[in-house]
């Protein structure tokens, strides 16, 4: 972790190859406190990294207005996303070939620390910090990727809040747009010269929702409304003090109801209105809250020595009711692949009959009620040292970690009567699931940052040792779980001349197996290797790296949405190889008062299963040695670019995602088991009104193209239509 | 660690193309495995296209006999001609049923059968019985009478056949019976009225048997169809194929041929012969035969013979033999002049059945002809014993493990 001493203390003893932030600065956009946890770094170091990473910054946040962490994530090369519900309420985002289902193998921060509900027991993030609220999104990948575990196959993302400011100043953002999508919000602090400026404080006030642009049969809303108020409270010692010192309280609320399903289209039925959306879906409904603590500490014990605290407790709970099929009857994913075959159950799920005569067709609706808990310490060192002409920089971490998740799965049946769902009248039936499952876990990592000459050499370690255990209220089962990883990594970097560096990178990526799953399905480990050239000539930037993955085993996670299997459980996939290549290449034109800047990011990627086996997974089924792996595209693009001029900004971005595979296969990819290629092209364009009041005219998806994004779990579901948005910000 | 799909020299090099793995594109053949056989498809082109039709058929049918025409008819100049119509009709429906049989699945196949039974008793545990059908005449005179409460043996379309087509009107049974003591003093037309009465109650229950078969399908549809059933459906097919096994060779020719035993010692066993009264046995057999050729290739769209072609028995003309050995006995009972049950009847009067264990045993040169045929369907059902449950990796139905061959 590097907050602002380490930056110092770094940048004061590494021969100018770091370029330090000082702790307040009378610049305006300088004038914070860097209190926050970021784990890149400085964009100097982002250069010279002995590994993949990639920082989106405050103006690419806002460039868009994004709201949707899909959509901005499509700026780093090695990311995959799964889109669902359009707006990005629960992103699937995988990297480098790690499964993107609900971004449950990618470690997710915020400020450093780990944000997901219930990472280790239940890696499933249905919640994700909003990223609109953020001043930055760090990726990281490779052999960097072990600090941050306990999924470190793909890699790390981190989620910078926004910093304490030093003056007072704040700014209000109203958004308004497409099926009256709305966002205000109001952020301010200060660090008042009445405490003599070693408190301070901000607030944040987030708000966003839209009426939904899917069309239920019985012309009900489906749509969204999600709000966040975080706080920070910030401390740091006086000039004078012994130890430079700081400290960091944050207090987080978030709370989210949208009407949002699984359920989805038959393929003609998509093809006619890919925004309907069936009748059985009417009492579909996602609640949810979460809150958090967090308290951040750091102290300067020497100038080659400080030691960072981060102490953390976060509860979630959501209660997720919607359409989970038929009682007793056929799968609604076989359903919805067969319209024509299971035609009386296609009526039921359009309304069309009245079932309540036909006991054969009652619809599920089932409430996936949970409660998950997160808290943790750890603690950080940073030391720096020389051996001759060789700096260390080295680093310990140590954290220990409990999660839990109790679920509480309950069924209602449903009659489709008029178009309405009618209850059964029974309620006694007995829960779906109804469990607890909890882990306790220890992490410990190593490192050595050497730098010698025109080197860079990391050096690193992760331990960790996880006991999980699981209880079944159904069942009235016990179960757990111990397993320990020792996964070591080690980068390099060769500044081969001013403008042109080598990175290569190998180490062992760990994905810890649930607690729920027995002794036979072995944790996820793979050797990762990386390897790439990084050059930068003035505007001009553009890094290439090569990834492979060879999986020992891959594990697919079943979730409540997953037909034909307990939550929780999870299968063995087997050797598996992931390779590929990403590539990033930014550059600014200069033309008088016009400046054009350009990106263009792709990501090539190859995948095979390496044995051939039947699995009781959904999303694998019957898989032959050789076929890739489901929802991985070869290829992914987007290229933007833009022209800067007065006070003006208009930014335009081509999206490209290849076709991709809904299950296991090689060769053509067969229609109804693969989703097509397409393209996005969205515009921006900005105007800076005054100093303090800017506008902007967002729109995406301009051609109005929808497509098939997925068919898990239920049916055929869309990409987000053309959506325009206006918005004003007002600094002060 | 590479072994299959990169190597370490594409992992170091240079050019940012070749940086990327090669990873896998091997695999195993799938186009041609049945891992992506679309077998609800197939399962769905049985249902809908195949097995409902017909069943529907069959319904629509029996509600079109015109028992009560020929009833209002009797004494009356029209009777000969009403009577004739729905002996037609009749015909036709049996003929419309004896498809089905090669389809007893879902709700014909439950419950030992029973709904099956209730529209032809044939070859059950309790199947026709003229002297049952003949007390439930009489008892059904009385006023507050109903079917429901009637054997299998009683009802079902082998009883219509025995109202509608028995010449004689003395009852069929012993002396002993106080039921029917005064059947034979009634007058001719009061004991056709009577058998006609009831012939109605009959053709009514089918109707309903008919229904409630149409009902009961389409009630166990989904779950016929639904993936996670597919083996068990594929099963209850194949199950359906051996109907040829059991009832058309060892029930209709091998029992009253005296091939198969089933308590009758003598040289040949007419009373076991399917539809005596319109002596049909063979056109019956005929209708079987050519069901289970469609049912073999799932007529126009996915059936067993795409199974088979997806697997390694592709090549192993397992269909094609299939259905050669089933148009021969098809052709072979174009061939026959004679009925099963006068055929039958011979034979019991020569008291010597060596010809027809020689005519079985070589059904090509054979001299008695309804034995000849027992060995032809043996071919055919020899066959689908071995080959084709090879072939589809199926279970043998369990009825069809204590063959007595």
């Amino acid at each position: 972790m590097n907050f602002y001493r380490i930056n110092l203390l770094k940048a004061s003893v590494s021969a100018g190859l770091l370029i330090s932030v000082p702790m307040h600065t009378t610049a305006a956009e300088e004038a914070v406190h860097l209190d926050t946890m970021t784990i890149i770094g400085s964009e100097q170091e982002l250069a010279t990294i002995a590994g993949s990473a990639t920082r989106i910054d405050e103006s690419m946040i806002s460039e868009f207005d994004s709201t949707d962490l899909n959509d901005l994530l499509t700026r780093t090369p090695g990311v995959y996303i799964r889109y669902e519900d359009g707006y990005g309420l629960r992103p699937n985002i995988g990297i480098r070939g790690v499964t993107s289902d609900r971004s449950q193998k990618i470690t997710l921060m915020e400020d450093g620390i780990l944000i997901s509900p219930a990472p280790y027991t239940a890696p499933a993030a249905y919640y994700i910090p909003n990223v609109n609220r953020m001043q930055s999104v760090e990726v990281v990948k490779g052999p960097a990727a072990i600090q941050y575990g306990p999924h470190t196959i793909g890699g790390a993302i981190n989620m910078v809040t926004l910093p304490t400011p030093y003056t007072d100043e704040g700014s209000l953002d109203l958004t308004y747009g497409s099926d009256n999508y709305y966002k205000g919000r109001l952020q301010y602090g200060d660090t008042p010269e009445a405490l003599n400026k070693q408190w301070g404080y901000h607030i944040d006030l987030l708000s966003y929702g839209a009426d939904g642009f899917k069309e239920l049969d019985n012309g009900d809303d489906t749509g969204f409304a999600r709000n966040d108020v975080n706080a920070k409270l910030f401390w740091e010692s006086a000039p004078s003090a012994e130890y430079a010192q700081f400290a960091t309280l944050k207090l987080g609320y978030a709370e989210e109801t949208s009407d949002e399903t699984y359920l989805g289209l038959s393929d003609d039925d998509f093809s006619a209105n890919p925004n309907r959306r069936y009748a059985a879906s009417q009492l579909d409904q996602f609640n949810s809250d979460h809150s958090q603590v967090h308290f951040i500490h750091g102290i300067e014990l020497s100038s080659s020595l400080s030691i960072s605290t981060r102490i953390y407790d976060q509860t979630f709970n959501r209660s997720w009711n919607k359409f989970d099929g038929f009682i007793d009857g056929v799968s609604a994913q076989d359903v919805l692949a067969n319209p024509d075959i299971f035609i009386k159950e296609m009526s039921a799920l359009r309304g069309d009959i009245a079932t309540s005569d036909s006991e054969d067709i009652t619809i599920d609706v089932t409430d996936n009620d949970r409660t998950y808990g997160s808290k943790g310490i750890s603690l950080t060192a940073d030391y720096l040292a020389y051996t001759g002409s060789v700096e260390h920089y080295l680093r310990a971490g140590l954290r220990y970690h409990h999660d839990y998740v109790s679920r509480h799965h309950t069924q209602r049946g449903y009659f489709m009567v008029d178009g309405t769902l009618e209850f059964d009248g029974i309620e006694d039936r007995e829960a779906k699931t109804l469990n607890r499952a909890e882990s306790d876990a220890v992490a410990l990592f190593l490192s050595d940052e050497l730098r010698v000459n025109d080197w860079l050499i990391n050096l690193g370690m992760r331990y960790e040792t996880i006991s999980g255990q699981v209880k079944d209220y159904l069942t009235e089962t016990e179960s757990d779980r111990n397993q320990s990883i020792l996964a070591p990594g080690a980068g390099v970097f060769f500044q081969w001349s001013d403008n042109f560096g080598l990175l290569a990178g190998v180490y062992k990526g760990f994905s810890p197996a649930g607690p729920a799953s027995d002794d036979s399905v072995s944790p996820e480990e793979s050797i990762n290797y990386e390897y790439g050239a990084r050059y930068k000539s003035g505007e001009l930037h553009a890094e290439i790296v090569g990834f492979f993955s060879d999986y020992s085993n891959l594990i697919g996670r079943c979730r409540a949405s997953d037909s034909g299997c307990t939550v929780g459980d999870e299968f063995n996939g087997g050797e598996v190889q992931v390779a590929g290549f990403e590539s990033t290449i930014n550059h600014a034109l200069l033309h008088g008062r016009y400046r054009f800047p350009v990106q263009l990011v792709y990501t090539y990627t190859e995948s095979a299963f390496q044995s051939s086996f039947q699995s009781g997974f959904s999303q694998w089924g019957i898989v032959d040695e050789g076929d890739e792996l489901p929802y991985l595209p070869k290829h992914q693009a987007r290229l933007s670019t833009g022209v800067e001029f007065d006070r003006w900004n208009v930014a335009g971005a081509i999206r490209y995602t290849g076709e991709a595979r809904e299950a296991p296969g090689q060769g053509s990819y067969s229609s109804g088991i693969s989703t097509e290629a397409h393209t996005l092209f969205d515009l921006s364009v900005s105007w800076q009104a005054t100093n303090a009041v800017q506008a902007r005219l967002i729109g995406e998806n301009l051609t109005d193209e929808q497509v098939i994004v997925s068919r898990r779990p239920f049916g055929a579901r869309p990409s987000q239509p053309l959506t325009v948005k206006a918005a004003i910000r007002w600094d002060f | 660690m590479f072994r299959r799909y990169i190597s370490l020299a594409t992992l170091i090099t240079a050019s940012p193309l070749l940086m990327t793995g090669c990873v896998g594109s091997s695999g195993s053949g799938q186009s041609e495995s049945l891992d992506d056989f679309p077998f609800t498809e197939m399962l769905a082109n049985y249902t809908d296209n195949i097995i409902e039709p017909s069943y529907r058929s069959f319904a629509e049918l029996s509600q079109t006999i015109s028992v009560s025409s020929y009833c209002d008819a009797i004494g009356s100049d029209g009777e000969s001609s009403a009577l004739d119509a729905a002996q037609h009709e009749w015909l036709d429906l049996m003929a419309s049923w004896q498809a089905n049989e090669m389809m007893i699945i879902g709700p014909l196949a439950s419950s030992d059968m029973s709904l099956r039974n209730r529209i032809l008793s044939y070859g059950s545990n309790f199947s026709h019985n003229a002297c049952a059908v003949d007390q439930a005449v009489i008892a059904a005179t009385e006023p507050d009478f109903s079917i429901v409460t009637r054997r299998n043996s009683a009802r079902g379309l082998d009883a219509l056949e025995y109202l509608l087509f028995n010449q004689d009107l003395d009852h069929s049974c012993p002396a002993t019976t106080e039921a029917t003591q005064d059947w034979n003093d009634l007058t001719d037309s009061e004991r056709k009225t009577q058998r006609c009465a009831y012939a109605k109650f009959v053709s009514a229950d089918i109707t309903q048997q008919a229904q409630t078969l149409l009902e009961q399908w389409d009630a166990q549809r989904s779950d016929f169809l639904n993936p996670v059933n597919t083996s068990e459906s594929l099963g209850a097919l194949s199950d359906a194929l051996f109907y040829i096994e059991e009832y058309v060779k060892d029930t209709k020719a091998g029992i009253p041929t005296s091939i198969i035993n089933s308590g009758c010692d003598d040289a040949a066993c007419p009373d076991d012969v399917e539809s005596p009264y319109t002596e049909t046995s063979f056109a019956n057999i005929r209708i079987n035969l050519q069901t289970f050729k469609t049912l073999l290739t799932g007529g126009s769209g996915l059936g067993f013979d795409d199974v088979i072609a997806r697997t390694e028995f592709s090549d192993s003309g397992i269909i094609e033999n299939l259905l050669s050995d089933t148009g021969a006995a098809v052709s072979f009972i174009d061939s026959m002049d004679q009925s099963l049950l006068d055929q039958a009847e011979a034979q019991l009067l020569s008291g010597d059945e060596t010809a027809c264990t020689n005519s079985a045993a070589n059904p090509d040169s054979g001299s008695v002809d309804m034995c000849s045929l027992y060995g032809l369907l043996k071919r055919i059902t020899d066959r689908l014993r071995v080959d084709f449950i090879a072939a589809v990796n199926l279970d043998l139905p369990e009825r069809s493990q204590s063959d007595n061959d």
